[in-house]
């Protein structure tokens, strides 16, 4: 798994470093797919040029200025002790998988900000009384595009669509007069 | 060659004094003496000595954070004209200075959630919520701009505004400074989005993330939030008084008589407001996104 997402991410890299070098064919392939003539994809391509080399030109600069910058906090760091400790203990102090902070928590402000978008569903069982049993809180944030649009949709259109499954029955002479009405009409339509 | 690099020189020499200047205004309206104008300078040299300490549950992202976030800043004030004169300029690099702006806030939100403190990963929630606000005004910004000096380039757009000096632009140029001002404070972290003098956890933005970091990685992290911030003031002070060409000494002179008047005001913002309540930010940045778009509607006439 790590070498093809390697892999492509160093493509990724690379088209970002030389982008005049992979924009033609990356522009042909697009041509092909977009209503584009060949002068059209020859003009952008020569229009271009300048941009790309600059856009070239500007990753390797914030690459050259990483490699400084590295190479500065190396050398300052040179002969001082560089010690491991745990992350700061304010809220940290015995953590566990259950106290993680999950993608969800990360998600949270945002997802309360556009609540009337989101969608975001709430199960909570707080604790009661001085020796609670017990407490639980879950949180989730279904996919507005699947459960709104794509699947009432998909499921409006099964419906419609299912009528026609009473053709589909099982009985083969009620097939053989379909077929004998289309040779009918084909014949019909032919003349 | 050489005196094409002065622009970076004087940004990353005179940065470090635009968060001295802030503190001194502040001090001045609390009636304090303050401190010295070049602390933040021997907070660097301070932090630059020490050594250095990472959490054991941290990996590469963590200790790359500081230094990405840094180089960012430093490749976007490439771009950014000081009294009319840029480093490097290409039409539409306008689009690079906000993603190298925007990569930079990317490896800082990384850093933090890499620390797994669920306060800095708070942190960093609340940083990528406010860019969301934050970046479309910025961008709207830009369209305006483009639209109005016919360019893609930073540079051209900043130098060649016609804006300043024409009356019937003069709503138009206050709709965008106000909201690019609103910007900036935001992007910054200053009051009254965050508070950087903060250090309660659960009311920081900015300061929270950065909590893990120590010596050279932190002096790295405020290093680079200066020069955001001597880049985005600069940004403004062009865009009030558009300078191109000239004398070297008087241009440069105006220009830093403007600076320093752009980063009072700033001083001047933090002394007479509170900072606002965490849920009141998006709204106070959802309505500089919106005057910036009436400037745009404007723009359109």
């Amino acid at each position: 798994m790590i070498v093809p997402m390697g892999s492509m991410a160093g493509m990724c890299l690379v088209m970002g470093l030389v982008p005049v070098r992979f924009f033609p064919v990356l522009g042909r392939a697009a041509a092909a797919a977009a209503p584009l003539s060949h002068m059209d994809f020859q003009t952008v391509i020569e229009n271009s040029g300048p941009f790309l080399s600059n856009v070239g030109l500007l990753s390797c600069i914030f690459l050259l200025v990483v490699a400084l910058l590295f190479l500065i906090r190396r050398a300052v760091l040179l002969g001082k002790e560089v010690a491991q400790s745990s992350t700061w203990r304010c809220g940290y102090s015995g953590v566990t998988p259950r106290a993680q902070y999950t993608a969800s928590s990360f998600a949270q402000f945002p997802v309360f900000l556009f609540r009337s978008l989101a969608d975001r569903r709430v199960e909570s069982h707080k604790p009661k009384g001085y020796f609670p049993a017990g407490a639980r809180f879950r949180s989730s944030a279904p996919d507005l595009v699947l459960n709104r649009i794509v699947s009432p949709l998909v499921e409006q259109s099964l419906a419609w669509v299912s009528t026609l499954r009473r053709l589909q029955h099982g009985k083969v002479q009620l097939y053989l007069c379909y077929m004998f009405v289309f040779i009918v009409a084909l014949f019909f339509w032919k003349l | 060659m050489l005196t094409t690099f002065i622009p970076l020189g004087v940004t990353l020499v005179a940065a470090p004094l635009l968060p001295g200047l802030i503190n001194k205004t502040k001090a001045a309206f609390a009636g304090r003496q303050g401190p010295p104008l070049f602390q933040l300078y021997f907070d660097l040299l301070k932090l630059l000595k020490k050594g250095a300490v990472y959490s054991r549950v941290t990996t590469w992202i963590f200790r790359a954070g500081p230094i990405v976030s840094l180089a960012s800043v430093i490749v976007a004030a490439l771009f950014v004209p000081l009294a009319g004169h840029t480093v490097f300029s290409f039409s539409g690099d306008v689009i690079a200075f906000a993603y190298l702006l925007g990569l930079g806030r990317f490896f800082t939100v990384l850093a933090a959630l890499d620390t797994g403190s669920s306060f800095e990963g708070m942190g960093a929630s609340r940083e990528v919520t406010f860019s969301i606000f934050a970046e479309p005004t910025l961008f709207i910004i830009f369209v305006i701009l483009a639209r109005v000096t016919d360019s893609l380039s930073l540079s051209r757009m900043l130098t060649q505004v016609p804006l300043f000096g024409m009356p019937s632009m003069a709503g138009l140029l206050a709709l965008i400074v106000f909201s690019l001002f609103v910007v900036c404070l935001a992007e910054n972290s200053r009051i009254p989005v965050d508070d950087p003098a903060t250090h309660l956890e659960l009311t920081m933005i900015h300061e929270v993330m950065v909590l893990d970091h120590g010596g050279p990685d932190l002096a790295f992290i405020l290093y680079g939030a200066s020069i955001k911030l001597f880049v985005m003031i600069a940004i403004l002070a062009h865009l009030v008084f558009p300078m191109q060409g000239g004398s070297p000494v008087q241009t440069g002179l105006v220009f830093g008589s403007l600076m320093a008047l752009v980063t009072i005001v700033i001083g001047i913002v933090e002394s007479a407001m509170a900072r606002l309540r965490m849920i009141r930010v998006p709204r106070l940045l959802m309505a500089a996104c919106m005057i910036a778009f009436f400037a745009m509607i404007i723009s359109l006439r």
